[in-house]
């Protein structure tokens, strides 16, 4: 094997064995994910909340403008995060619950 | 294949520089992905996929991380701790001569150098862990989710401040690290970066 074979079999092992790690995370909390696939426009179960709903429940409770909507985590509950450059001149941050529309948390900085 | 210069001898083996280089590319996408200076880039990108990548970056660190420390004891010659890392008092008589322009030059890495590499790692261990925390006690993923799920808001907010204090303190010995780079490749008339990538250095 010359020296650039031996690099690149290098190159590639390492490659693999540094995202083996989020690989294994990534598996071991989307299991809900990747069962109940969450889309705004789907037939979803009684409860479950849209990114939309979650947008029109923040600004609601916190007028302003939204800088981003996105699926996030908070506490191990799957959650739409809905961050606010509030009319108040505060940046809020709102969790919502997917599954049930249920207010996860609220923090004002 | 161009001719290799006879009186240039191989220093850093494939695993020490790959690692360099993957190292710097996982913490560049994990700076850019959640560090504020590029929150109007971040705006214009998906959460979930800045999210990702900051994780997927971080896991890429820690493996690295992990990976160093074991070359460290049974690497080839240069890549070990027992060849760069040096006492604290000849750390600094080193670091005054580097200063006074009369630094010798190291064929592997010189006490200043070998110096840096450990609180490199240090610090970077320390934004994985303090990451690792947040990951956990906030969002309740990762490996710590299960110890730290109750954890109150107040400490998950001084968790985060630690983690930007860990970064912060990363960025600012990376910036330390290129310093010395640029100092001792002319002190000594030699492309150090050149010879990260090619493993190859003068005689």
């Amino acid at each position: 094997m010359n020296k650039q074979t031996t690099f690149s079999v290098a190159a590639l092992l390492l490659i693999a064995t540094s995202f083996a790690g989020p690989v294994v995370a990534a598996d071991s909390k989307s299991p809900a994910a990747a069962a109940v696939p969450v889309t705004a426009a789907a037939a979803a179960p009684a409860g479950e909340i849209s990114k939309e709903q979650a947008i029109e429940m923040a600004l609601k409770a916190h007028p302003g403008e939204v800088s981003k909507a996105y699926q996030d985590s908070k506490k191990g509950i799957k959650t739409w995060e809905v961050k606010i450059s509030g009319a108040d001149g505060k940046k809020w941050e709102l969790h919502y619950e997917i599954k049930t529309g249920a207010l996860v948390s609220e923090e004002g900085k | 294949m161009r001719a290799i210069d006879s009186t240039q001898i191989k220093v850093w083996d494939p695993f020490v520089r790959l690692f360099h280089w993957i190292l710097l590319g996982a913490f560049c996408t994990a700076y850019f992905s959640e560090g504020e200076v590029f929150e109007g880039l971040q705006e214009r990108l998906p959460g979930e996929l800045l999210q990702g990548m900051h994780v997927w970056a971080g896991y890429a660190v820690a493996g690295l991380l992990l990976f160093r420390l074991w070359w460290g004891f049974i690497g080839p010659r240069h890549a070990r701790f027992s060849d760069f890392v040096y006492r604290p008092g000849a750390t600094l008589a080193y670091l005054k001569r580097v200063l006074t322009l009369t630094a010798p030059r190291h064929l592997g890495h010189n006490p200043a150098g070998g110096a840096m590499i450990v609180v490199l790692l240090l610090s970077l261990t320390a934004t994985i862990v303090t990451g690792l925390m947040l990951y956990g006690a906030d969002k309740g993923l990762g490996p710590l989710a299960g110890l730290l799920a109750e954890t109150g808001s107040a400490t998950i907010d001084g968790i985060a401040e630690a983690h930007e204090m860990a970064t912060n303190a990363t960025l600012l010995l990376v910036g330390a690290h290129l310093l010395g780079v640029v100092w001792e490749s002319v002190l000594h008339r030699e492309n150090l970066v050149r010879a990260m990538i090619t493993g190859r250095k003068r005689a």
